[in-house]
């Protein structure tokens, strides 16, 4: 029996919702600081405007709202599943005001596509955007990346609801005990990735041919973009207009970075590398980028795309990691992947993005945990069967200690693999009613929305059917919650509507 | 409906018509905002698109070799959509191309690497947001350019410029060892049809409006929430 949420329920929602606008609005309001320093008072205002309205809507929120009490489970859950939604559009109006969109739902888009890391784009005239409005696109990565809610507690302490926040927004591992001090770990690795990265990527690119303040800016937009496996760049040719393999090489490695779990990277800071070799996440990461990496090299040797070895590696390996980690970098225009890359090397391309990279991390995707789990459940389901029936079979795993993998993980495991396998297919699905695009143009671009990646073929443009477009947020939306978030705002609103008091 | 009910009611509507009324005054600015509809320009010098016979990629989905008719310089160009939806088709021709340079050049030994822009902002209506026409995402193809070529440069397209408007001679690579196996265009003519140009934005008066009246808002309901705070 479903119970009515009551005015109080809502009243905590609504509360907690206001604390994430204000929240959201610093994120606006350092690239208004760097447009004013700049000179770009058209840039600036259009920030300015997001903070204020961020602002407003969340201490109207907060003062009316105002509640002491604490958060539940359904509470946490709801207010992050709407946090996403609401903090999309709020973050969407700088960009709407930017004039390089041409109606609200492109800068909607951009805006889901920035803050869940995916990194589709259909902002116009990209070559000629401020360049305070540019950082504010690749920050919004960051933000998102580090996840809103975690940006909220370290920036304002949310205090008692924290936890079932962070745990309602697709994180499970709490790395240290106390929500708040992860949290705060998770600040420090980002920012220690930030100086090492954006130094490395400076030097980088100034071999590149990209020196002073411009290398600096590149620099670190492109940090953002790959450790935040947003996919985002500064400029329409993405990593291509680089012409740098040690820039691709710097990047293929922040994107690793980005991919990894904070709980790896938490273990890795203390000391223990052996969680490299140990850990379930890794080995599956490793054998999936190893085995269909090695397919779409083949495939592209097949195709007669390159003939040049080094080529071939360069841009099918960087292609791959840039796909699997879940980040959407290019090295080459979306088109070619149809035009030049035959049919394998694509394929293995979707199936990557498909998997995604490791749980509790920004990546997107099925995650290598549960690409793992489910696998060791079918392996311990067959041994089960081949061996005698008195015979006691335990399968473990290990993820940052020695697990034993349980019915109820391994059906949690195949459950959301499945629920990303329907959202790839439905997206798909509903590209294909247009009668504009293939199969595999309309799947491609349907697991990339939903995995968060950022690779394209071309069906995402300004000039895209706007249902499709919608259709994409909500499945951006859908891949960054993991599903669960988003399931209980259905059934509360199903409670609110046909739930008893 | 029992009484009790209505607050629960307000609360679900109220915040949803205050998202909704700020939508709409954020979607109207831009309207009242005084950017004209930009002019089709006609560039002295700039060649017409190669006819579509030529420029069609013959290429099928399943994979099987192209079958491009031979494309010689006739003074007629190739945009960079045919090159990138048709490129072993173009492999090795000889085309003219015309652009924008745009964003940085990437000195290397004898030359440098440049993005060239040949999509609408570059060739027709000029770079956003200056106007109302949206004409889709860029499109370019990277060229490199030998030093000697170089030095005619005057500006590259950026935020606050719009770069140098050029037709090019050149190679196509389908994969460019030189660049990683990159699809590009090396260039070995270059001539300027109009020098970059400042860009200058008025001030946009109803979103400036908009920014101060919504940072106005927040301080009083900043103000007030905090000295309803217990």
């Amino acid at each position: 029996m479903l119970l009515r949420p009551g005015p109080r329920d809502l009243r905590i929602i609504g509360f907690y919702l206001g604390k994430v606008a204000t929240g959201l609005s610093l994120m606006m309001a350092i690239p208004a600081l760097l447009a004013l320093l700049l000179g770009e008072w058209n840039s600036a205002s259009a920030l300015l405007a997001g903070v204020g309205i961020s602002v407003a809507f969340g201490q109207l929120t907060e003062w009316r709202l105002a509640t002491s009490a604490t958060l539940n489970w359904a509470h946490g859950t709801v207010v992050v599943a709407l946090a996403w939604l609401v903090g999309s559009v709020l973050a969407a109006i700088p960009l709407y005001l930017s004039g390089h969109f041409a109606d609200f739902v492109d800068a909607w888009f951009e805006s889901m596509s920035g803050l869940t890391t995916s990194g589709l784009s259909v902002i116009q005239d990209l070559d000629h955007l401020s360049y305070s409005m540019s950082f504010y696109k690749h920050l919004t990565h960051f933000a998102g990346g580090q996840g809103i809610v975690i940006v909220v507690l370290a920036v304002l302490a949310a205090g008692g609801g924290a936890g079932t926040l962070y745990v309602a927004e697709g994180r499970e591992e709490r790395i240290v005990p106390n929500v708040v001090r992860t949290a705060r770990f998770i600040f420090v690795v980002a920012a220690a990735y930030l100086a090492a990265g954006t130094i490395t990527l400076v030097i980088a690119l100034h071999a590149a041919g990209i020196g002073g303040w411009r290398g600096l800016w590149h620099a670190i937009n492109l940090f953002f973009a790959a450790f935040d496996t947003g996919g985002f760049a500064p400029t329409s040719q993405s990593i291509g207009y680089y012409h740098s393999a040690t820039v691709e090489a710097v990047i293929v490695v922040l994107m690793i970075a980005g991919t990894m779990s904070f709980a790896l990277h938490y273990q890795l800071w203390v000391g223990n590398t052996r969680e490299l070799v140990r850990n379930l996440e890794v080995r599956s990461l490793v054998l999936t980028t190893l085995g269909f990496t090695g397919a779409a090299l083949f495939g592209l040797a097949a195709s007669g795309a390159y003939t040049e070895p080094g080529a071939l590696f360069r841009k099918g390996f960087f292609t791959m990691v840039s796909a699997h980690t879940g980040t959407g970098f290019g090295v080459n225009s979306g088109t070619l992947f149809l035009s030049d890359w035959g049919v394998l090397a694509p394929a293995s391309v979707v199936i990557v993005m498909a998997l995604g990279g490791m749980a509790g991390s920004t990546a997107g995707g099925i995650k290598a945990m549960r690409i793992g789990l489910a696998t060791k459940a079918v392996i311990h389901d067959l041994k089960r069967v081949l061996m005698p029936e008195s015979a006691v079979v335990v399968t473990t795993y290990h993820s940052g200690r020695r697990h034993i993998l349980r019915d109820h993980t391994a059906r949690a495991a195949t459950t959301v693999l499945l629920l990303y396998g329907i959202t790839y297919l439905a997206g798909a699905a509903v590209a294909l009613i247009y009668g504009e695009w293939e199969i595999t143009e309309a799947l491609f671009e349907s697991v990339s929305a939903a995995a968060n990646v950022g690779l394209s073929v071309g069906i995402v443009a300004p000039d895209m059917p706007v249902v499709l477009q919608v259709v994409y947020i909500v499945q951006m939306w859908l891949g960054r919650l993991e599903f669960i978030a988003a399931f209980v705002l259905v059934g509360y609103v199903a409670a609110l509507v046909r739930g008893r008091t | 409906m029992a009484p009790h009910r209505q607050p629960a009611k307000r609360l679900l509507v109220a915040p949803v018509l205050l998202l909704a009324g700020i939508l709409a005054v954020v979607i109207t600015v831009p309207r009242v905002t005084d950017r004209p509809a930009a002019p089709l320009e006609q560039l002295a010098g700039l060649p017409d698109v190669v006819d579509a016979d030529d420029r069609q990629c013959r290429r099928e989905r399943n994979g099987s070799e192209p079958a491009a008719s031979p494309m010689p310089v006739t003074g007629a160009r190739v945009t960079s959509a045919m090159m990138v939806a048709c490129p072993a088709a173009f492999d090795g021709r000889r085309v003219r191309y015309a652009g924008e340079l745009v964003g940085d050049l990437l000195h290397r030994d004898g030359g440098a690497w440049v993005l060239v822009n040949d999509d609408d902002y570059a060739l027709r209506y000029g770079p956003l947001p200056a106007h109302r026409e949206y004409r889709g995402t860029n499109s370019g193809l990277s060229v490199w350019l030998p030093t000697d070529l170089l030095d005619d440069i005057t500006g590259l397209g950026r935020p606050n410029q719009r770069g140098d408007l050029v037709v090019l001679d050149g190679h196509v690579r389908r994969t460019d060892p030189d660049d990683g196996g990159g699809l590009s265009l090396r260039a070995d003519t270059l001539q300027i049809i109009r020098p970059a140009q400042p860009l200058t934005e008025p001030l946009d008066r109803p979103q400036a409006i908009l920014a101060a009246a919504s940072l106005l808002a927040a301080g009083v309901l900043w103000t007030r929430r905090e000295r309803a705070s217990p």
